[in-house]
């Protein structure tokens, strides 16, 4: 039966809307093919993709079929597949277009796909050639929509890729990100057990250096001051950078002079400058305000490291440390430019980007010839980002370096007046207190209690907070130093169950002091949360331990 | 020459109760029977509270369906059951939410693929009132190609209410397809004579087996116009199936070749067919002639019977709306297929709400307003 121009048209029409359905290769050409064949009264379709207009290969399967292939084609269709086969077949990349082979009872219609691939109708009957040509214009828009499932794939594939190495990314540096924390919370374990007994032998240290000594002992026990200080500082300086590396490093904010505060710092440094023969001097801008606000336990820490450095490694000539204000003072706040020159060895250009670097020193022979550890100006640095500042070094070797910085600070209200604890006697206590120490380390009690108890104060000694918490209630001291970390139970519970007990039983509040070797503002807040209103840094100074007794004994009811 | 013993046995059941449905099962059980295929009408009122427990208790493949009327010999039955005892086991198989928009059934089909025994002919019934049966078979066609010959229908109400309709092991079910594979071979002929009478028109909005638009106007707007100038006749005062069973759809195929749509019911300006209507293609308006259609049933018994194995069993799957149009001539189209059958082959069947097939067609298709003759024979054995 002929069709009219009219339904051909509208059977283009009808199949030009069945393609581009969706962006799928798979699903494009299964809302499209199944279909077709129907509206073409086919029984069967199979499309080939050649990519690259590659020659389609004698046993290459389709990759859409409908019904779908359950053995290969040249089972089902040996036919179709010989022709497919036959070297007039494949000299191009498609068979003649248009071409019509009968075989095994079909009758196989072969029309291009574009340029692109091929599809094969099988029908009862051959279609007239009116047909094929209405086809030709409909397969030309299967060729653009195939493309573009191509391209999807593509993008798709990309696109998976992309986030593939994203997230392979994201878990390296999680990994990493793990394994660096791990270390940290290891160095600071390490940090913290060997601070533990360097309190001991600092303090002791300290103690007999208080008695009666001749001279060669005064002066060895003066060394192993000295090299226990040392140390500490390299432990201190091992345990800020495992802080920095977790992310837990933060300032604290307080008021303090800075003209007092460099007085403090420098002072015994220029007793080191003067054995070297080295001229060492400080200024202070005038138009710098008397008072700070900021971290001034931080700034010693840069300050120390920085002229430290600067004593180091000059052998002749001058270290000089100067202060001015870099921007204008404006409401409530200054920015101060920091300059620490020296005459030493100096830095090559080269090196001069390695020393901010953890472990790195401008050569390894420095590292021989002077020691340190490589983490002061690391450390210096971060504390002056954190600041809001940056650490910069203007250098040549051999003609001294000059290391500056900039950094906010804020202008405070009132100052607090200065406590000049340094130059007073010990003090003699107005009122002798029961102290309970709660103090798992026996050197560390030591230490404690034997001042204490020379000043006239009764100490009562616990080894875990269990025991403080025992003591405390048979016997009701004054006040509490209470160790942070300890076996059993540690301060932090220690103090918040002798809170309940008090809030329950209607018991006035003793006050506890934390006896903390970390002193971070976390640390702190953690130790107030708990109940600890007072706090004392390890290595102790007997001296502030006194005056605080002594504040603490004026605040008690009699 | 004794008659040879029947394939079959065919227990008929004019009553349509459900204790002479659990009767007529007994009997073929007590027969031999390694399969039922069972057909009820819908005015038996058969209910799964009614039936369920019996069909989950019979111990052979139980497939079939409750349909407008059924079919024995040259009787239509507006009530009763028919239960064929069949001396072959069948594999059974069941698609489910057949109006699901959501579901894939390739992936459900090719799991069949490898249950279904090869080159087994598939009795395929399904929810006529389902949504989505032209995707079914779609997919089913996808899936098994063309290993198999298919002949069924759509079982239903013509109430249009969609319920429980299919006979299966687990009970009557709603809303599923059945595929039943029996290791017999079949010849199908597939026939309608109706003829195109107006369009063509573009189907410009359509949606599974809703008709939106024709040529971008309210399809009802469009319909309405050529129905009542041809019959005579108003929607506004006819009912809307009454009137429309003799005005079908055809969506137009290559070479003036049409697949029947027969327009159900009216939802507002849209209009719900028995089947899915593709959208963007080019539909007709069809017209019945009672003798065309009678020369189809002619046509159909013949392609049908060309079979080269003996004719055991003829199934007939034959359009409920035929009937409505054939009306008092309807017998003759009973008899046009029952004059061609071959002995020994006793005709059972359905007037379904929609007939599937494939034989000497493109693909697996859904058809309305035709008539599907299976002819399950087997073959000859060769003689010593």
């Amino acid at each position: 039966m002929m069709t009219s121009p009219m339904e051909l048209v509208s059977i283009q029409y009808a199949l030009a809307l069945l393609i581009g359905q969706d962006l799928e290769m798979q699903s494009m050409l299964r809302k499209f093919l199944p279909p077709a064949l129907k509206l073409l009264n086919c029984r069967s379709g199979h499309i080939w993709l050649l990519p690259c207009k590659a020659p389609l290969e004698a046993e290459q399967p389709p990759c859409y079929s409908y019904p779908s292939l359950k053995t290969s084609l040249r089972e089902r269709f040996p036919g179709l597949a010989e022709h497919l086969a036959h070297p007039t077949a494949t000299r191009s990349a498609i068979p003649s277009p248009g071409e019509i082979v009968n075989a095994d009872g079909n009758f196989y219609h072969f029309l291009p796909i574009g340029s692109s691939g091929l599809l094969v109708l099988v029908r009862d009957s051959a279609l007239a050639p009116a047909h094929l040509q209405a086809l030709t214009p409909v397969l030309h828009r299967l060729e653009t929509a195939c493309q573009a499932c191509l391209q999807h794939t593509y993008v798709e594939v990309a696109r998976a890729a992309a986030e593939r190495a994203h997230k392979e990314a994201t878990q390296a540096r999680e990994t990493a990100e793990t394994a660096s924390k791990a270390k940290s919370d290891f160095l600071a374990m390490i940090s913290h057990e060997i601070r533990t007994p360097m309190n001991g032998i600092i303090g002791l240290t300290d103690w007999m250096l208080h008695g009666e000594l001749n001279g060669t002992q005064r002066e060895h026990l003066g060394m192993i001051k000295s090299s226990s200080h040392a140390l500490m500082e390299i432990i201190n300086e091992i345990l800020d950078f495992s802080r920095i590396e977790a992310g837990t490093l933060t300032l604290n904010r307080a008021p303090f002079p800075l003209r007092d505060l460099f007085h403090d710092i420098f002072t015994p440094l220029v007793v080191w400058a003067r054995k070297k023969s080295l001229h060492f001097h400080w200024n202070i801008a005038p138009d710098i305000p008397e008072a700070l606000e900021g971290d001034a336990g931080r700034l010693r820490q840069i300050m120390l490291n920085l002229v430290g450095n600067a004593l180091k490694f000059t052998e002749i000539g001058e270290v000089a440390v100067s202060v001015s204000l870099q921007a204008p003072t404006s409401a409530g706040e200054c920015t101060l430019l920091f300059r620490v020159s020296d005459t030493g060895i100096g830095i090559s250009p080269d090196k001069q980007s390695l020393i901010f670097e953890a472990f790195k020193q401008a050569d390894s022979s420095i590292s021989r010839r002077y020691g340190g550890t490589g983490l002061g100006l690391p450390i210096s640095a971060h504390l002056i980002k954190l600041m809001g500042g940056a650490l910069r070094v203007e250098s040549e070797l051999g003609q001294g370096s000059t290391f500056y910085f900039s950094a906010p600070f804020s202008l405070p209200q009132r100052l607090a007046p200065p406590k000049d604890t340094a130059s007073q006697p010990l003090p003699k206590p107005q009122r002798l207190l029961n102290v309970l120490l709660a103090e798992d380390n026996a050197i560390n009690r030591l230490i404690v209690q034997r001042p204490l108890a020379q000043a006239g104060h009764t100490v009562l000694v616990a080894e875990n907070g269990q025991q403080a918490v025992e003591v405390w209630q048979a016997q009701r001291p004054h006040l509490i130093l209470m160790d942070i970390q300890m076996p059993v139970m540690d301060g932090l519970e220690a103090s918040t169950l002798i809170r309940a007990r008090e809030r329950s039983e209607g018991l006035p509040a003793i006050p506890i002091v934390a006896l903390t070797a970390n002193s971070t503002h976390a640390d702190r807040e953690k130790c107030r949360a708990a109940g600890m209103e007072h706090f004392i840094s390890k290595p102790m100074n007997i001296r502030d331990l006194l005056v605080l007794l002594e504040e603490i004994g004026q605040t008690l009811p009699l | 020459m004794p008659s040879p013993k029947p394939f079959a046995q065919i227990l008929c059941d004019p009553t349509g109760t459900t204790e002479s449905l659990f009767g007529l099962i007994d009997t073929a059980l007590a027969a031999g029977a390694k399969s039922l295929f069972l057909l009820a009408c819908d005015a038996n009122g058969f209910t799964p509270e009614a039936v369920d427990t019996k069909l989950r208790s019979v111990g052979v493949p139980v497939f079939g369906g409750i349909f407008p009327q059924i079919v024995s010999g040259s009787r239509t039955l507006l009530r009763g059951t028919i239960v064929c005892g069949l001396p072959v086991p069948a594999t059974v198989e069941t698609i489910e939410r057949l109006s699901d928009p959501a579901q894939d059934y390739l992936i459900q089909t090719r799991r069949l693929s490898g249950r279904l025994p090869k080159g087994s002919s598939l009795v395929t019934l399904v929810d006529g009132l389902s949504t989505r049966i032209s995707a079914l078979l779609e997919s089913l066609y996808e899936a098994l190609g063309s290993d198999h010959p298919y002949v069924g229908g759509g079982a239903g109400s013509l109430s249009f209410v969609q319920k429980p309709c299919l006979f299966s092991n687990s009970g009557l079910l709603v809303d599923c397809a059945q595929i039943t594979a029996l290791e017999l071979p079949i010849q199908v002929g597939i026939e309608h004579g109706w003829q195109r009478f107006a369009g063509p028109f573009f189907v410009t909005g359509a949606e599974h087996n809703t008709i939106h638009t024709l040529d971008y106007r309210p399809a009802f707007e469009v319909y309405r116009e050529v129905v009542e100038a041809a019959s005579g006749r108003r929607f506004d005062d006819t009912n809307f199936f009454q009137l429309a069973q003799g005005y079908p759809f055809g969506v137009a195929r290559l070479n003036r070749t049409m697949v029947v749509r027969d327009p159900l019911l009216r939802e507002g300006d849209s209009l719900v067919c028995v089947g899915e209507v593709p959208p963007n293609q080019m539909v007709y308006i069809l017209k019945g002639d009672a003798d065309y259609l009678l020369e189809a049933s002619v046509t159909c018994a013949q392609t049908a019977t060309r079979s080269s194995g003996r004719g055991v069993l003829a199934l007939l799957f034959d359009c409920i709306s035929r009937t409505l149009f054939l009306m008092d001539r309807f017998p003759e189209e009973l008899e046009n297929i029952g004059g061609h059958l071959p002995t020994g082959a006793p005709l059972l069947g359905a007037l379904s709400l929609g007939e599937i097939a494939d034989a000497h067609r493109p693909c697996l298709e859904f058809f309305n307003k035709t008539i599907v003759l299976g002819i399950l024979s087997q073959p000859e054995r060769p003689t010593v």
